[in-house]
């Protein structure tokens, strides 16, 4: 089930990561758009290596938040029609479905 | 080495224990894995039971270096599993096995392990190959097929990971006298020799000495390259 709390969390960890890369950018993204922001693809302003970069900060943010180690570069993340990099708001999403996955795997340990 | 943290997959015996004694004397932090735990210890060392096929364990070695040291300076992928066999006589299920660990175990360490070397000002990573490669030894198709592919990462992730300021590079080793050489028949070991400039077996000093080249500071200029031992090219 969707935790609507931990989802606004997610966001907000995501947003935090992409303040200081975009300190390291030309081209920026405008995290006062929030969920709606894009990020890469159409729109979005990041290219592959910054890309990269925000997947590894955000992993490392969902590891320290909640102490479970997520991957976000999945089949099923390349495989979705909605690609989950393009906005922040998608990945907020995708990245708290694979939390609960995480939580409730440790839980069922 | 000192302050800096080094990370070395199949560490428990052979060439993997030979770089963890060499970075420890070094004044390195050293953290090692293997599937089996050590029954020895060192100053210095800790070491993870891990498997380097197992995504969940690789996630969760990182993240214990990072909550232990905070970043990862060198990263040495020495892990591997012999398979030698004529191509008739090779299972797929060791096909699989070798490919797994020897190729695919060196790309989720590397990526893994890059991920936490961006926050190292230096990050370097050598991949173990052999010389088998450039060789095209018979009786080794897949293992030399794997090792192969681990030429081709090297010198594809170097460039990738150039943007991060990490250096790839990859040493292919003569046969040493360790456990994957056991299986291997004498007579095979000295056709082998016979090919090789230099016609004596490697030692662990010849391989923890162009490691120790490739992950020193002053090597930051080298990157996607292989340094195949015993004069073989």
């Amino acid at each position: 089930m969707p935790d609507a709390k931990r989802i606004e969390l997610v966001r907000d960890c995501i947003i935090q990561s992409i303040t200081l890369l975009n300190q390291r950018l030309t081209k920026r993204v405008d995290v006062t758009l929030r969920e709606r922001a894009p990020l890469f693809g159409g729109e979005g302003p990041l290219d592959s290596i910054s890309l990269v970069s925000l997947i590894a900060d955000v992993e490392e943010a969902v590891e320290e938040r909640w102490n479970v180690c997520i991957v976000l570069a999945t089949d099923r993340a390349f495989s979705r029609t909605r690609s989950p990099f393009k906005s922040v708001g998608e990945l907020a999403d995708y990245a708290d479905d694979l939390i609960e996955e995480k939580l409730c795997k440790a839980k069922s340990r | 080495m000192q302050g800096q943290v080094a990370l070395v997959t199949g560490s428990r015996k052979g060439i993997g224990r030979a770089l963890v004694e060499h970075f420890c004397a070094r004044g390195a932090s050293v953290i090692g894995c293997s599937r089996s735990p050590v029954d020895w210890t060192l100053e210095g060392y800790q070491h993870f039971c891990a498997d380097i096929c197992d995504e969940d364990a690789i996630r969760e070695l990182m993240s214990a270096i990072r909550k232990r040291h905070g970043r990862l300076d060198v990263l040495v992928n020495n892990a591997g599993i012999g398979g030698m066999n004529h191509l008739f006589l090779t299972p797929l299920e060791q096909a699989q096995r070798v490919l797994n660990t020897n190729l695919l175990g060196c790309f989720l360490v590397c990526r893994e392990g890059a991920k936490l070397m961006r926050k190292s000002t230096r990050g370097r990573i050598v991949n173990l190959s052999t010389v088998a490669v450039p060789l095209a030894l018979e009786g080794e198709a897949v293992y030399v097929a794997a090792k192969a592919g681990v030429v081709a990462l090297t010198q594809v992730l170097a460039k990738e990971l150039a943007e991060f300021g990490i250096t790839v590079n990859a040493v292919g080793p003569t046969p040493i006298e360790t456990d994957l050489l056991r299986g291997v028949p004498k007579e095979k070991i000295q056709e082998l020799l016979a090919r090789q400039t230099f016609r004596r077996l490697g030692t662990f000093a010849d391989v923890t000495n162009v490691v120790d080249f490739l992950t020193r500071e002053e090597s930051g200029f080298i990157t996607g390259q292989t340094i195949y031992l015993g004069g073989v090219s």
